[in-house]
């Protein structure tokens, strides 16, 4: 099976190359592991970056956001025949060792999509503020698109090649991490959950969202829901 | 009070201002028109918006019949209700085409990205 870690990079320089050197070399049940790096129109060196720690580059003309980045690497892994795509973040905030857990049940056939969830079992360090508005997205993710999750903004994401065949990425920025709920259920795709823990430091707290983007998020959401073609 | 008294006493600064605005917006839209820029349908609701414009200027109390038409007493509670709501529809209509407009950039982006390829480390 071949395994593609999708890393979007907006202006991450300081924590990339870093974090594609912790990643795993090789993984039980994988025979070819690629780093797929999205640099979404960064001004910094995230691309040299990068590229020195070995990853693969496919680089946006400029900045679209988290959602544009991922279509752009979705539809790469899409015409380079994968079997199996794990998302990751840039900011450090996910621990590798977490990867194997989260392909596992795709590898065993068991899903189509599995999410890594913050919220299953030890809930670790997360400011209880950001909590807050996660659950709020949960809900509306609920509401919307008719799919519970314990996260649904959740970065660290594996799809099988059922998935990643079906699945189109058509928002452009946070709402994306919602939006996949929506392609799930649209899509008849299998999900389940796998408790992972998350390393919050400043600066990865720092990249993350704001709980008033939720509104933003909504608004996008509704759009994608109804109105979108 | 002879027709001409009537019409005198309708003029007045602010509708001045208004008439000229109205017309100067028509022309507009009548030169886009032959730019070809709009269509007829567009040219025939612009016309319709900008004449209605100049009936209320001069004659305010036909909005009365509108407002009575809406369930209102006054014409110029009509008018601000037609108002917010075209507003609304404005701003919906943007929110939409903003939307799609993104989308299109974004998938302008990501051929452009897949066209030029990706690259590999050394």
């Amino acid at each position: 099976m071949k395994l593609a870690i999708l890393i979007p990079a907006y202006n991450e320089e300081a924590s990339l190359g870093k974090v594609i050197e912790t990643l795993p070399k090789e993984l039980p049940g994988i025979s070819k592991i690629e780093v797929v790096v999205v640099n979404d129109g960064s001004a910094d060196k995230t691309r040299e970056v990068a590229l020195n720690a070995g990853a693969t580059v496919v680089s946006h003309w400029f900045n679209r956001g988290l959602g544009g980045a991922l279509g752009t690497g979705f539809e790469y892994i899409k015409r380079h025949d994968f079997d199996l795509l794990i998302t990751f973040d840039a900011d450090g905030q996910h621990n590798p060792d977490d990867i194997a857990p989260v392909i596992k049940p795709i590898v065993d056939g068991r899903a189509d999509v599995c999410i890594g969830s913050r919220f299953i079992g030890h809930l670790g360090s997360m400011p209880w503020y950001r909590r807050i508005g996660i659950f709020g997205l949960n809900i509306i993710t609920f509401l919307l698109f008719w799919t519970w999750t314990t996260d649904s903004q959740s970065g660290l994401r594996a799809f099988g090649r059922n998935a990643i065949n079906k699945i189109e990425i058509k928002t452009n920025k946070m709402e994306v991490s919602s939006e996949f709920f929506y392609e799930i259920q649209a899509k008849g795709l299998k999900l389940t959950e796998v408790p992972i823990q998350s390393i919050y430091t400043a600066y990865s707290i720092s990249k993350g969202q704001k709980n008033i983007n939720a509104f933003n998020i909504l608004a996008k959401l509704i759009y994608r829901r109804f109105f979108a073609k | 009070m002879s027709l001409f008294d009537r019409i005198l006493t309708l003029i007045t600064p602010i509708r001045i201002i208004l008439l000229l605005f109205a017309i100067f917006a028509w022309t507009r839209v009548v030169l886009r028109f032959r730019d070809k820029v709009v269509n007829f349908k567009e040219l025939a609701f612009w016309t319709l918006v900008w004449f209605g414009m100049v009936i209320v200027i001069f004659l305010p109390y036909k909005t009365t019949y509108l407002a009575k038409a809406l369930g209102m007493e006054r014409g110029i509670d009509a008018m601000f209700l037609l108002g917010i709501v075209a507003l609304f529809y404005a701003v919906y209509r943007l929110y939409i085409k903003l939307n799609e407009t993104e989308r299109e950039m974004t998938k302008l982006v990501r051929q452009i990205a897949l066209k030029l390829g990706e690259e590999k480390p050394e």
